[in-house]
């Protein structure tokens, strides 16, 4: 009996359990109704166990791989294979580009990811529990916006106008009072303080970099001459007032007393009347030397403290001889600068005596300028695009070679060039070759990495190459993000991220950098993955070599051969291995490990051409590594061998320059070695670059930078007339005609009705309200009948815009009550 | 190593939720339903303040209105005719921590459920009603609901509605404890967006009756209203709805009213000539039933193992042992 009903109770307790094991679910993580599986969360990598063949079939295959390593023979690889190492990152949603970056600090040299000034954003608001997840959720609405609209092509603008205009409409729209007392403001306003929000925000493009190092240049020049700039501010500010006076004294003199006005300083005035009372004043001539100071001044002052002096700074190197002429302009022309602020400051005391100065002034030269005034020309920025420079290379050498503080930044949007790897890594190592060059070298993705270099290098008092790659996707459908590709170019040492110091004093491996991003202590940067081999788990280790990196481009597919599931041998050796071995004999074969979209990992035979390759980069690569201090036991033949050609290539540059300038030098050897004088300078004052100047920033100086929101046609939140597509609404206001075919979006309901009619010309906008997308994209038919249908009567058909229409007549009568 | 950035928290477990992110289904409401404006502004609202999917449920009765949280990708409770405020109530006080939405049609709330309605109010409950008054049954195919207006013929009244219409604005404000009522119009989208925003964030049981568009089987009970604007009386104030001054434009009767004010209120919703639209009504001093019996303890699932446990044992025979 007790047995029994102890039997019952169990079994009701037992459904009592399930259930609350259900109960537990569901009040424990359930999955959320919109928790959308990430694929990276899903994407492992995977092989099943592979069996070997015997000795037959084995040599059978090994013939066949072999006649496919020899370049006899080819066929197609699987599509979506990525190089093992790299597919779970470029498969990780949460994987993306460090760009946009913000360019910020007080002298304008820190950069800033975004992601980093989120994770501040978020640190700073203090917020928790749901508050916080929300406002994290705002965040990340946020950094998508930016990275949507300024994180792929340039834009070079006003960050803290960006950000917070964004901010603060994404928390007007949190609150109904203006987002005052939202937490989400007050974070930011508290974290105002401490993360530099004035800046420059800049995308990933072509021009980055020459935005980035213009821009960080300018700022360190700056600081270093801003004594001299003050001063320079002082004398001008002295000089004007002395030419108004003397001009309002001229006009004094001439007749009325009532040239007099409010605005001038009668204590300045008397010392100028004063001045002139005696009798060699009052010249004309006088009133002329200053006016012409001023002007010079003036516009050096203009120049030197606008924010747009930055593209001043450039100089395009497009031919030689331009670029010679161009210097020699900028020579003179901030020479005679120097000398009209020796005359201001002379003029300002007064005490210019035109009989004991002007002979001195007219032969005014370089020698009589102090260091600082020297200093005070701008280092010139050359910017070449890999192309230019490989046009220029003769001039470009001579400008290496010239002894010149030139800062020269070469930069590839592509390192490949069908099968051929671009020379843009051998201007870097002809740099450090020459070793008075601060060096640096890295892809563009890794900037934040070198940028303590760069800084170094601008700040550097000498010359400073910098050898960039911007990789530009001109390929369609590539793999994976040009970013990615960008980064592994530095990863598999086809483009080495490294940096030399230009300061001789130091020793060799002080001087030369590798960044340990790309794992520098090895021969090939490696990266390691959990894979599932049959029913087990295991670490694998992935190299990423130049095999690796070819393959991710367009036209190297030919190099490889898949190896079949039922094609393994005994033959095939990880690449890696069969580098190893520098005879590289072809009893192995070597093959790389891909995987594919779903995880699952594929063997890839490379040829010849590829293992060369590699071989050749793997040379270059330890040499590196033996420069900065890794003993790679291997090479200090290979540094000789390769110093002594870099020092023959330049012997052979060198006697073809001075060949080419001989003459020149001959004629006027003082006049050649101060070329240190930049065209910058020239840019300075000729009217083109101003001009050009002005026009370079016009992106800063429109008012409004693409303002968020503005663009699309619908406004979200208010029904103001001019949320109508604008031109529609203006009309609307001045009572005149409806030609253009709007919606009153904000008075949409979302009933569909539109978008059942035509979906490609009725869209929804964020707020999920419908506006006419595209009035070409139908027929004025299924504009009057959306405008009939249309349940709160807000669709204005206009006029028809193909006056071929059939039944225009007809249609526009029954348009007629939706356009008044 | 290749330039990626991955250690973003933001990207790697956050997500902005967009629009898109809140709707599951396609509705399947009449073209022109003014359910579809209703559901936009909700999804809007959640939009807006970015609550998660998951820390949601829309609970609803039965009628085409009742199809709501069909249309939301978040919990959703499609429940029985008149019943939806109870399983609110319920789910609110077992998970304090979710935001809860009642969906419910005029014949749903005001006729089958109208006993819960009054004590919903009554328990004032941490929650947002929303009631899309067609003044109909529409999903049972027109029979008059306690809103049809007297004369409007229907299945049940061949011969016209004989009775006047219930006025819920009047009803609501009479019943105790009640700590939030608001009136609106489906098709002022942005009014609509405004008030529900306010229920939302107001601490305690936010009533709203939206005068929903039928066109299926009421075409023309909202002519009056919608051909004279000036027979919809705007009411607004700092603590009340805000009113975009586009809207005041079209909608010309504007006037301030102090949602704090009660008489004032019921002055205004017994006016059966304009119709008020706005706040009529708020009051955040009400203590929310939730806060009052708030569990002392977590009902977490081993407290109620132990309950259970306690409540299996009152079974058990036990062995005389003594
Ligand atoms: C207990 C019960 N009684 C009656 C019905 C039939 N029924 C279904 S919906 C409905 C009325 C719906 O009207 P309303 O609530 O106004 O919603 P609408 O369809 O108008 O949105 C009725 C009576 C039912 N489903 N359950
Ligand atoms: S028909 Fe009118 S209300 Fe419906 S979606 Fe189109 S514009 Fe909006
Ligand atoms: S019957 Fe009326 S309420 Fe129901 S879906 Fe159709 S229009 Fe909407
Ligand atoms: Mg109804």
């Amino acid at each position: 009996m007790t047995a029994q009903k102890t039997k019952g109770v169990s079994s009701s307790q037992k459904e009592a359990e399930h259930l609350l094991e259900e109960l537990d679910q569901f009040a424990g993580d359930a999955p959320s109704p919109s928790q959308k599986q990430a694929p990276a969360r899903d994407y492992h990598l995977w092989m099943e166990k592979r069996g070997k063949h015997n000795g037959e079939r084995q040599k059978e295959l090994y013939k066949k791989h072999l006649t496919f390593y020899l370049g006899e023979s080819s066929a197609p690889v699987p599509p979506g294979l990525l190089p093992a190492g790299l597919a779970p990152l470029a498969h990780n949603p949460a994987a993306h580009s460090p760009f946009p970056v913000l360019l910020t600090g007080e002298s304008g040299t820190e950069l800033w990811t975004l992601d980093h000034i989120m994770r501040k954003l978020l640190e700073a608001s203090s917020l928790k529990d749901e508050a916080l997840e929300v406002y994290k959720r705002h965040m990340a609405g946020l950094e998508k916006r930016l990275v949507d609209e300024y994180g792929r092509v340039d834009h070079f603008q006003d960050f803290a106008g960006i950000i917070s205009q964004m901010a603060l409409e994404a928390f007007k729209r949190l609150t109904s009072d203006n987002g005052e007392d939202h937490p989400a403001v007050t974070a930011l306003e508290q974290l105002s303080m401490n993360v530099p929000f004035n800046g420059l925000l800049i995308g990933y493009g072509p021009e980055t970099l020459r935005h980035l190092i213009s821009r960080s240049q300018a700022a360190t020049w700056r600081k270093s001459v801003y004594d001299t700039l003050n001063r320079l501010e002082e004398l001008t500010l002295s000089i004007n007032a002395l030419v108004e006076s003397a001009q309002n004294a001229e006009r004094k003199s001439d007749a009325s007393n009532t040239a007099f006005s409010d605005s001038i300083d009668f204590d300045k005035l008397k010392e100028v009347v004063q001045s002139v009372q005696s009798p060699s004043s009052v010249d004309g001539s006088r009133l002329k030397r200053l006016k012409k100071i001023a002007d010079s001044l003036n516009t050096w002052h203009d120049i030197l403290n606008s924010d747009k002096h930055a593209a001043v700074f450039l100089e395009k190197f497009t031919s030689t001889d331009p670029a010679r002429a161009h210097t020699e302009k900028a020579r003179r022309e901030i020479i005679s600068l120097i000398r009209d602020y020796h005359l201001a400051v002379l003029e300002d005391k007064h005490r210019f005596d035109p009989r004991r100065h002007q002979k001195l002034f007219d032969d005014f030269s370089k020698r009589m300028m102090s260091d600082e005034e020297i200093r005070l020309i701008p280092p010139a920025l050359l910017f070449l695009d890999a192309r230019q420079a490989a046009e220029h290379q003769d001039a470009l050498v001579a400008r290496m070679l010239s002894g010149e503080k030139i800062k020269i930044s070469i930069q590839a949007t592509s390192l490949l060039e069908g099968e051929r790897l671009l020379p843009l890594y051998g201007w870097a190592r002809m740099a450090t070759a020459l070793n008075r060059f601060y060096v640096v070298q890295t892809p563009l993705p890794a900037i934040r990495d070198m940028w303590d270099e760069i800084r170094g290098a601008l700040q550097f008092e000498g010359a400073a190459f910098f050898s960039f790659y911007t990789l530009i996707d001109e390929e369609e459908n590539a793999p994976v993000a040009d970013y990615i590709r960008c980064g592994a170019a530095a990863a598999s040492r086809v483009f080495p991220l490294y940096a030399f110091n230009g300061q001789t004093a130091k020793p060799l491996s002080e001087r030369f950098f590798l960044s340990p991003e790309i794992q520098p202590q090895s021969l090939w940067a490696v990266n390691s993955h959990t894979v599932r081999v049959g029913d087990e788990h295991e670490e694998q280790s992935f190299a990423f070599t130049p095999a690796e990196f070819f393959y991710l481009h367009k036209g190297f597919q030919t190099h490889y051969y898949p190896v079949g599931r039922e094609d393994e041998h005994n033959a095939l050796i990880p690449l890696v291995d069969f580098l190893k071995d520098s005879r590289r004999q072809k009893e192995h074969l070597p093959y790389i490990t891909m995987a594919d979209g779903n995880g699952e990992l594929h063997k890839l035979l490379v040829d010849e051409f590829i293992v060369d390759q590699c071989a050749a980069i793997a040379a270059d690569w330890r040499v590196m590594q033996e420069w900065s201090g890794i003993d790679n036991s291997w090479a200090a033949q290979a540094v000789a061998r390769l110093k002594e050609e870099l020092e023959r290539q330049a012997e052979r540059k060198i006697a073809d320059i001075t060949r080419d300038f001989e003459e020149k030098l001959n004629a006027d050897r003082e006049q050649l070695t101060s070329e240190i004088i930049s065209n910058l300078a020239a840019g300075l004052l000729s009217d083109e670059m101003i001009r050009l100047g002005s026009g370079l920033n016009a992106p800063v100086a429109v008012p409004a930078p693409a303002a968020p929101g503005k663009s699309a046609p619908p406004k979200e939140d208010s029904v103001a007339p001019e949320s109508a597509p604008e031109s529609a609404g203006e009309e609307e206001d001045e009572g005149l005609s409806f030609d253009e075919a709007y919606i009153d979006t904000p008075l949409c309901t979302s009933c569909n009705e539109c978008r059942n009619i035509n979906p490609d010309m009725f869209a929804y906008d964020a707020n999920k309200q419908a506006y006419i997308s595209d009035v070409n994209a139908g027929t004025y038919r299924q504009l009057v009948m959306a405008a009939e249908n249309c349940p709160v009567k807000i669709i204005h058909p206009g006029k028809p815009v193909n006056p071929n229409e059939p039944d225009l007549e007809d249609l526009i009568k029954r348009a007629a009550p939706f356009n008044s | 190593m290749f330039g990626v950035s991955i250690d973003n928290l933001l990207n790697l477990d956050q997500k902005y939720y967009e629009i898109d992110d809140y709707q599951s289904d396609i509705p399947r409401w009449c073209p022109g339903c003014g359910d579809n404006g209703i559901l936009t502004a909700t999804q809007r609202l959640l939009r807006e303040e970015q609550i998660a999917p998951e820390k949601t449920v829309f609970v609803s009765g039965i009628g085409c209105s009742s199809r709501f949280p069909h249309y939301m990708n978040t919990y959703g409770f499609h429940s029985l005719h008149g019943r939806a405020l109870p399983i609110a109530e319920g789910i609110k006080i077992r998970r304090p921590d979710l935001h809860v939405f009642v969906n419910m049609g005029d014949g749903d709330c005001f006729s089958i459920g109208a006993a819960h309605w009054i004590h919903a109010l009554r328990y004032n409950m941490n929650m947002v009603a929303m009631v899309h008054d067609n003044n109909i049954y529409g999903l049972t195919k027109k029979q008059a609901s306690p809103t049809t207006p007297k004369g409007l013929k229907s299945n049940t009244t061949p011969r016209g509605a004989v009775l006047e219409p219930l006025n819920p604005l009047v009803t609501t404000l009479a019943v105790s404890n009640v700590s939030f009522v608001a009136n609106v119009v489906e098709w002022i989208p942005d009014l609509l967006f405004d008030v529900i925003k306010k229920a939302f964030h107001h601490k305690g049981f936010s009533f709203i009756r939206i005068l929903q568009r039928c066109p299926h089987f009421t075409p023309h009970v909202f002519d009056p209203i919608m051909n004279e604007p000036d027979r919809l009386r705007l009411l607004t104030h700092d603590d009340g709805m805000v009113i975009p001054d586009a809207i005041k434009k079209i909608y010309k009767n504007v006037e301030t009213h102090d949602p704090s004010n009660i008489h004032k209120a019921r002055e205004y919703a017994s006016d059966m000539e304009t119709i008020p639209i706005g706040i009529l009504f708020r009051d955040e001093s009400i203590p929310t039933y939730d806060d009052i019996r708030k569990p002392t303890r977590p009902n977490t699932p081993s407290v109620i193992n132990e309950a259970l446990q306690q409540e299996f044992d009152k079974f058990g025979i036990k062995p005389k042992n003594d």
